[in-house]
């Protein structure tokens, strides 16, 4: 038998065997073997709590063998909260019930969170006779609900970390939740009044639903979407959307699919990307403002400049030798410091024609041009002796009067430029294929020709490659080669003109090579729409 | 030809003295007989054109030379003005200025202009130029003799 004798109030072994005792027997016995099965731990004590009574499930769940390990000694002696374990039993005999959690100390020294629920047995008149206690293993349990809060925890951190406002909607679009960041995106200050709002509502007047809200049956994300949002205070903002059609429905229990609606603030990088454009636009208003004013400027300048020159002219002419050597000396300089100047500002005229009398761009041969070129240079070639010879040139949009000074200026360099040998110029145009890699062009998507002149002449060093093409710079004296340093400020401004670039490859005395790349517009079928702006 | 015996009466309408001086000396160099006259604004041009010849002795001009650029009244309206006139419409009128735009150009001679050309810069060129004008208009032209006046 399992009963105890100790306090004989379960099972009294020695009771006479009447017919309805033994019935009561029989069924104390059944009892006793139903407590003894049982899963649950159950405990009898007295009512100053002196365990009297464990099932086996109790010795199972505390680790102890044998019962006598247990009887005997306090409930407060197997858990860690000893001391509320004994203040329970306080409220236990008050109200006849207690319910609660302890945590339990095994054998072996491990824990185990249980919850008890224990009653206060009474006899017959209602006088309490012992206290009854059973015990749940609840570890497992308060594991899982750990774990599932922490997990939890951890997506709302996430969710309300981000720096992207995150709102839930149901599948007609009506929001169940929104991150903190999204309250403060949005100036929510009424919870109540945002919450159940279709998230239409937050979205400027004019725009398209969401994409995964209106297909409806495809789970999946959108792609961003920029979009004018609206504030709970009217205000709008930019915002960058995208959303996420789920399934599984977490935003109202009727409704069992929604919407993750992902909203980042992009105002500022909005703002400035207007402020960008802004700025090119500003930038290109001045640009053509400038390029007006020089035209302006070096029109305006050539008529006091004309008088200067015309009356020293005349001084010299009516008084040379009239004077002293010495006024005869100013009077030379001064013919020769106007005649100068006259041509630097006809130089800066043509310089800034290039952006302002440019004309619309259409299909030019440039063999032709190449041809009519020679025709003028025809002096100067036979004056130097020069060897000129030529590929083939392509056919490209462009500005054929452009095309024309951009040849001649370089040619002309080339045979003004030549060094002691006979002077031997070549013009080479190659093919340059889409996406291919030209040290001197550098990366380009589009195809393209690159016309070269290469002449065999004194050869620039290196270090002035990038000066050459500025304008007024000059790398030679005067006494040695005339110019005012225009003619590749010009090329290049030509050659920006028509979307290309322009630059040389040469060595003092090796020669020089310039090349400049044109955009092949023609074999993309795409005429290049010159608006007279684009230099 | 009695034409050699004659002198001309050229009416300058220019407001800068510089090319005024040029353009007398340019003229001086020519084996024509010449008076210059000159008006240094439109307003002035215009007065000199319509005033009575008998008053200030003022010649109705056998041709006027005239920059596009004046004070007062632009040389295109005063151009204009002179073709609107049935007396003044027949003397030819020769603009003379510094500027190379198509658009001054184009409406000189849509406001019948006789002949557009370009005072160069360069001296000789200016002087060589104004030589062939007189040249050609009071030589090898044949200009109408007195005009509408009786």
């Amino acid at each position: 038998m399992a009963a105890s004798n100790h306090a004989g109030n379960l099972v009294s072994s020695t009771a006479p065997a009447k017919t309805p005792q033994r019935q009561e027997l029989e069924e104390l016995r059944i009892k006793e073997a139903v407590i003894a099965s049982s899963l649950s731990a159950m405990m009898m004590s007295d009512l100053d709590g002196c365990i009297t009574y464990v099932n086996p499930a109790f010795l199972r769940l505390w680790g102890y063998e044998a019962r006598e390990e247990v009887l005997g000694r306090q409930l407060a002696d197997f858990v860690i909260d000893a001391e509320e374990a004994l203040e329970m039993l306080q409220p236990l005999l008050r109200h006849g019930s207690w319910a609660g959690e302890h945590v339990a100390v095994r054998k072996n020294g491990t824990l185990r969170i249980v919850q008890r629920s224990a009653t206060v047995v009474t006899d017959l008149s209602g006088a309490p006779v012992c206290l009854a206690s059973s015990f749940v293993d609840i570890t497992e349990r308060k594991q899982v609900e750990q774990s599932l809060r922490t997990s939890e925890a951890r997506y709302r951190n996430i969710v309300e970390a981000v720096p992207v406002g995150i709102t839930l909607t149901d599948e007609a679009g009506f929001i169940a939740y929104y991150s903190a960041q999204a309250r403060e995106m949005f100036r929510i200050a009424d919870d109540q009044a945002a919450l159940g709002t279709n998230y239409r509502q937050w979205m400027a007047a004019g725009q398209p639903p969401l994409a995964a809200e209106e297909t409806g049956s495809d789970p999946g994300i959108t792609p961003l979407t920029e979009l004018r949002l609206l504030r709970a205070d009217g205000s709008e903002f930019w915002g960058e959307v995208t959303s996420v059609l789920l399934d599984e429905g977490f935003a109202t229990p009727s409704r069992q699919r929604g919407s993750i609606i992902v909203v980042r603030d992009v105002s500022d990088r909005k703002r400035a990307d207007e402020a960008l454009a802004r700025y090119a636009a500003e930038l290109e208003r001045s640009n053509q403002e400038l390029e007006q004013f020089a035209y302006v400027a070096s029109h305006d300048l050539q008529e006091p400049l004309r008088m200067v020159g015309s009356y020293v002219q005349l001084l010299a002419k009516d008084y040379t030798g009239q004077l002293s050597p010495e006024a005869d000396e100013y009077i030379d300089f001064a013919v020769d410091g106007a005649r100068r100047m006259q041509r630097l500002i006809d130089d800066l005229l043509a310089f800034s024609r290039v952006g302002t009398r440019g004309r619309q761009f259409q299909l030019v041969d440039c063999s032709q041009v190449l041809e009519e070129v020679l025709r003028n240079l025809k002096l100067a070639v036979e004056e130097c002796d020069a060897i000129i010879t030529y590929d083939t040139l392509p056919v490209v949009m462009g500005d054929r009067g452009q095309l024309h000074q951009l040849l001649q200026n370089l040619i002309a360099n080339a045979l003004k430029f030549h060094g002691a040998v006979r002077p031997a110029v070549h013009i080479g145009a190659c093919r340059q294929p889409a996406s291919s890699f030209s040290e001197g062009a550098g990366r380009s998507d589009s195809p393209g020709w690159i016309i070269s002149v290469r002449d065999n002449g004194i050869g620039i060093d290196p270090q002035y490659f990038e000066r050459i093409f500025v304008i007024f710079q000059r790398l030679h004296s005067r006494a040695h080669y005339s110019g005012t340093g225009i003619g590749l400020a010009i090329c290049k401004k030509i050659v920006e003109r028509h979307g290309g670039r322009i630059w040389v490859e040469s060595a003092p005395d090796q020669g020089a090579t310039f090349f400049f790349r044109l955009p092949d517009r023609t074999a993309a079928g795409q005429p290049l729409q010159n608006n007279g702006i684009s230099w | 030809m009695s034409d050699d015996h004659r002198s001309f009466h050229i009416l300058l309408v220019e407001d800068n003295p510089g090319d005024v001086g040029l353009i007398r000396r340019a003229l001086a160099a020519g084996k024509l007989r010449t008076h210059l006259h000159v008006a240094h604004d439109g307003l002035e041009a215009l007065d000199f054109l319509t005033h009575d010849a008998g008053d200030s002795g003022a010649q109705r001009p056998d041709l006027i030379l005239m920059d596009l650029s004046l004070p007062k009244l632009d040389g295109c309206e005063v151009l204009w003005q002179i073709k609107q006139d049935p007396l003044l419409l027949t003397i030819p009128v020769i603009i003379l200025s510094s500027s190379q735009a198509e658009q001054d150009v184009l409406r000189s001679y849509a406001h019948y202009a006789n002949c557009y050309v370009t005072k160069p810069l360069d001296l000789e060129q200016y002087m060589a130029l104004i030589g062939s004008v007189q040249q050609f208009w009071l030589t090898i032209a044949k200009l109408p003799r007195n005009g509408n006046h009786g």
